[in-house]
């Protein structure tokens, strides 16, 4: 299936260091797109390019069938972006309710007036974005959460509610950094099962950052590695776990004996 | 839970509208409930503004002059003009003065706000003392008021100004909380919370940014005009200094950030305090007590609460009074 983001030729740096080097990228529709590679490789700077919160030094990219230098925060979500971050970004002065309601935002049309005074479109887009969210709940299991705080939240649940508010965008493109760290065997299998429901429910494509290898394998369709900022490796998941740059990479050379383990966890 | 709070709203407004005929202290009147209706519109201006969108400002004394000022210049130079009107009037100019001061401020973050907020502080004071045709020609640096006039009724005994106060408090109020409950209300606090994150779902952050300075000037604006024509009754600069814009910032921090109560809880406790020191002082010390240790008493105390409250309940009386409201449903 054909493209929904692309990036060619992307580089970017922070004062003398440079966190990506000319690293193209192709997301294709419905596909569930891993970035792996060890700490500091540039993951998180490249879901940042991708939604415009760094500006590349150069290269383009390409999205919703139009090319871009760098992408319009604001206008990324009309443009069918969504996206959580590593560090949970989620309003702490809103419930879990709110807060996934505020992946509506993009979508609301009424003025603050009409919202104020409860006029007739700002309560039907209230309406929308209320059963939109609770059905996001029900199907993430959050709604004993619903009317709770978020700092009353245990870790892996706040991570869920910040894709659960990613998802309320109604998103084409996910952007996910990170979502099972920190997380449960049981939890994180719980999550990768929320991400290929996601998927199958309403064919948005997915760029998952992630660490944890062996998860990696089993629940994507394409694979890239990266390390200090330079793509190493870019395929299926079975070309990518056998390529000798990619082990070399997380485990540097000569270590022969760990190389077989992981690659035999990932077969598994 | 909405809806019960709804109605303690009303309920509190309705005690204090019930509560007239048996006042019988022109006193309490004057020195505690009108400037304390003003003291809270102004704060629950700043807490639209601080509390909720999290932009600080240290201006609000200027903006409540430039509601004093407006409105006695919109009554002076248009003619025929109603004070129903011109109110409303002088809070929108001070909505716009809010946004031109607001606008610098606002597309950086974090301390901007503060530094342009106390520029309009300074500057705001420098125009009314400068030119004269604020004051209506006026050199001598103090007006009095002008009486006020609702369809031909001349608002003038102290339960009259302050039957007008409540009255605009009480719109104003409601329109504060239908505003904060509205998705408007959640963006300021999304803003506040994780700019970043409210900009990636499409939130148009200077917009909310710059709706919150409006309102809140509105508001501010609003209270300025009642102090200066019901509370002082005169229309002078020197009321609104930047003493007066901290003490504003101290009844939002002492009441509770982001609550709508808190402005009003911090208020009473602002205009009652310096009383409470003045009566408890008089009758500790009798007739040596000087008045000038109020002043200082004040102060310290203020400053000490503050410190306080910062370190160990951020969110104000607000806060206190919902935990021992919980703690009594909890024991009975
Ligand atoms: N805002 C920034 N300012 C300066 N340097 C940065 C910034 N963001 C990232 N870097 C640097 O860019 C490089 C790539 O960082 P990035 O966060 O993209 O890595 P990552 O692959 O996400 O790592 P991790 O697995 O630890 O999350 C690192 O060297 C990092 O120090
Ligand atoms: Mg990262």
């Amino acid at each position: 299936m054909g493209p929904v983001l692309q990036l060619s030729d992307v580089s970017l740096s922070f004062g003398g260091v440079a966190a990506l080097r000319d690293v193209s990228i192709t997301v294709r529709k419905e596909n569930i797109h891993a970035i792996i590679g060890p700490n500091g490789a540039g993951k998180s700077s490249l879901l940042n390019v991708m939604t415009g919160v760094y500006i590349p030094s150069s290269g383009a990219i390409f999205l919703a069938g139009q090319s871009f230098k760098t992408l319009p925060t604001e206008r990324l979500a009309r443009l069918g972006v969504a996206r959580t971050f590593q560090n949970i970004a989620l309003f702490k002065g809103l419930s879990v309710l709110q807060n996934i309601e505020m992946g509506q935002s993009h979508q609301k049309r009424a003025s603050t007036l009409e919202q104020v005074f409860h006029l007739p479109r700002a309560r039907r887009e209230a309406k929308r974005s209320h059963e939109i969210a609770r059905a996001l709940a029900e199907q993430l299991h959050l709604t004993p959460f619903l009317d709770r705080t978020i700092a009353s939240l245990p870790y892996g649940v706040q991570k869920r509610v910040e894709f659960a508010r990613a998802l309320a965008a109604e998103p084409t493109v996910l952007l996910l950094d990170e979502p099972m760290a920190g997380m449960s065997r049981s939890e994180k299998e719980a999550m990768s099962h929320f991400i290929l429901d996601a998927r199958a429910r309403w064919h948005t494509s997915i760029v998952l950052v992630e660490h944890d290898i062996q998860l990696v394998m089993t629940i994507s369709d394409h694979v890239t590695v990266l390390d200090h900022g330079v793509r190493i490796a870019d395929g299926s998941p079975e070309q990518v776990q056998t390529d000798p740059k990619v082990i070399e990479a997380y485990l540097g050379v000569n270590h022969a004996p760990v190389a077989e383990i992981v690659t035999e966890l990932a077969a598994e | 839970m909405n809806r019960s709070r709804d109605v303690t709203a009303l309920a509190i407004f309705g005690v204090f509208l019930v509560a007239v005929p048996f006042i019988k202290s022109d006193y309490l009147f004057n020195a505690i409930l009108i400037p304390f209706i003003a003291v809270s519109l102004a704060a629950l201006g700043l807490n639209i503004l601080a509390g909720y969108a999290g932009q600080v400002s240290l201006g609000s004394a200027a903006f409540m002059a430039i509601g004093a000022f407006s409105t006695y210049d919109l009554l002076l130079y248009v003619p025929h003009l109603p004070f129903l009107v011109a109110l409303p009037g002088a809070g929108l100019i001070t909505a716009v003065a809010g946004l031109v001061f607001g606008l610098p401020g606002l597309r950086l973050r974090g301390f901007y706000l503060a530094i342009s907020t106390l520029a309009a502080q300074f500057f705001v004071q420098w125009v009314f003392t400068t030119f004269p045709w604020f004051q209506g020609g006026d050199t001598s640096g103090v007006i009095t008021a002008p009486p006020i006039f609702i369809d031909g009724f001349q608002v003038s005994t102290p339960v009259e100004r302050y039957l007008l106060a409540l009255a605009v408090a009480a719109i104003l109020t409601v329109f504060a909380i239908a505003l904060v409950r509205s998705r408007v209300g959640q963006s300021f606090l999304a803003v506040r919370d994780n700019e970043l994150a409210a900009k990636v779902l499409g939130i148009n952050v200077l917009k909310i940014k710059l709706i919150a300075c409006a309102i809140s000037g509105f508001y501010i604006g609003i209270a300025g005009a009642l102090w200066a024509y019901l509370y002082v009754r005169t229309i002078e600069p020197a009321g609104y200094d930047l003493d007066h814009s901290f003490q504003i910032l101290f009844v939002i921090i002492l009441g509770g950030l982001a609550s709508i109560r808190g402005a009003f809880l911090g208020a009473a406790f602002l205009v009652v305090l310096p009383l409470l020191l003045s009566r408890g002082g008089a009758a500790l010390l009798g007739p040596n007590f000087d008045s000038g240790y109020v002043d200082l008493a004040e102060k310290i105390i203020l400053g000490a609460l503050i410190i306080l409250f910062l370190r160990l309940e951020p969110q104000g009386l607000s806060a206190l009074l919902a935990r021992f409201s919980l703690n009594r449903k909890a024991t009975t």
